[in-house]
């Protein structure tokens, strides 16, 4: 009597145990699905008919009035950034038959501030979404009329990859450059990055020096330099994209050639 | 017996791990390489250089095939303006002048190492090469950009700039830059 007790105890328990799981994965795979859900704005900022209007990200707190702010913080240093800065880098290569190898490398960013200060604009709060991992703020101007309806969510998942992350598009009036980058811990360094490196790839199409030695003796080794010292100006970022597939970030930017 | 089978088990086992091995990397050497790869784009208005490169960093295999690339262009600027150079001597017999010839010599070098204004990375793609990133990158100069640059170098050297505008690659050289120029002003 007593082991067929037991082991009705050990059914319930066995059940129990399955129906938490169950309800663990599923909240697991909401909480992913919610994760994989970037709003419209975010991902092709250029759909947003205002010249001046700022995306800024953060990742989530508890403290969710500090994290808009320093959403809002974060986009508005990048577009500084992007209004004009000046970049600096330096990479030398050392290439032998075993490898290419990167002696040094070293970028650098100056924010134009004189023309933060005379280009200032007066924006408001437009939007706010918050996904598991991050917040997302559209600031826009206040002459600019965006409407507030609801935001359209895009789902990384369930969308192709967009053509221009490989196929970069050209135009005699743009530079665009793409830059990717890795996951991070903190998935902001990451969509930060993908931006800064769109912005170096940018200043390389507008100047660049390259010095190539390459000895031509037996062991073929070669010595590359590469020198960048250029101001860009008016940056626009025209779309981001998370490729699931490799967990790689894209963002794609454009500047005047005049 | 069951020993027996113990072993058949096994060595089916390994065999089949085997099988599986090399067909995934058969699928990984041909399947990444994009097609713009290996046939690089022609057109007489513009230089190109695809090139790949690996290494555990992303952002630095991005970067050492950009770098491959844009010194594949360097290279073909140089072979361009030696063209030019040899064309120039051959037109006004300078082949003895060694001081023109040093001078001409100097203004190709300037041009190379100084003016790549211009390049662009137009295809790029990255794939996971066992722990490796392989980045496959294309880039793309104007030649008109490269002429521009020439020409500019050469109107700063007074005595090459005398001799050299009276011949006819002069003129040519002329005429590519100011369709550029023409085509600047039309955008």
């Amino acid at each position: 009597m007593q082991r067929k007790h037991n082991n009705v105890i050990m059914l319930v328990d066995c059940f129990c145990a399955r129906i938490i799981c169950t309800v663990i994965v599923l909240l697991g795979l909401a909480v992913s699905l919610q994760a994989q859900q970037y709003p419209d704005w975010f991902l092709n900022p250029t759909l947003i008919h205002c010249t001046n209007s700022v995306t800024g990200i953060a990742e989530k707190s508890f403290l969710s009035d500090s994290v808009v702010n320093y959403a809002i913080c974060n986009g508005l240093r990048q577009q500084n950034i992007n209004k004009c800065a000046e970049i600096q880098a330096e990479t030398s290569y050392w290439g032998t038959e075993a490898g290419k190898y990167c002696l040094w490398r070293k970028y650098e960013e100056t924010p134009g501030y004189t023309i933060m200060n005379t280009q200032d604009h007066q924006r408001y709060t437009k939007k706010i979404y918050k996904n598991e991992n991050l917040v997302f703020v559209l600031l826009v101007d206040t002459v600019c009329n965006v409407s507030g309806s609801d935001d359209q969510l895009i789902n990384i998942t369930s969308m192709s990859t967009p053509q221009w992350v490989e196929h970069i598009p050209e135009s005699s009036a743009y530079w665009y450059a793409v830059g990717i980058a890795p996951k991070y811990y903190y998935e902001t360094s990451s969509w930060f990055q993908a931006e800064q490196e769109a912005r170096k790839y940018l200043a390389f199409s507008k100047g660049i020096s390259i010095r190539d030695l390459t000895k031509v003796s037996r062991s073929g080794e070669s010595k590359q330099v590469l020198e960048v010292e250029v101001e860009v100006k008016n940056i626009e970022v025209i779309a981001r994209w998370r490729s699931r597939e490799n967990d790689l970030f894209y963002c794609l930017l454009r500047c005047p050639k005049q | 017996m069951r020993f027996f089978f113990s072993l058949l088990f096994v060595a089916l086992s390994l065999m089949l791990i085997g099988c599986g091995g090399s067909k995934s990397l058969q699928a990984t050497d041909t399947g990444d390489i994009p097609d713009w790869f290996n046939n690089v784009p022609k057109d007489p208005n513009f230089l190109y250089a695809a090139k790949t490169a690996t290494s555990q960093d992303l952002q630095l295999a991005l970067d050492k095939g950009a770098t491959d690339a844009r010194a594949e262009i360097a290279r073909q600027v140089e072979i361009k303006v030696e063209g030019l150079q040899k064309r120039f001597q051959e037109e006004t017999g300078t082949n003895t002048d060694a001081q023109l010839l040093e001078q001409f010599t100097q203004a190709n070098k300037t041009v190379v190492s100084t003016t790549l204004s211009g390049s662009q990375i137009t295809k790029q793609k990255q794939v996971k090469d066992g722990s490796l990133w392989r980045a496959y990158v294309l880039i793309e100069y104007p030649v008109g950009a490269a002429n521009q640059a020439f020409l500019q170098q050469i109107k700063k050297n007074e005595q090459l700039y005398t001799r050299f505008r009276a011949t006819q690659t002069f003129k040519e050289l002329e005429d590519e830059v100011k369709k550029l120029d023409d085509a600047k002003k039309a955008q």
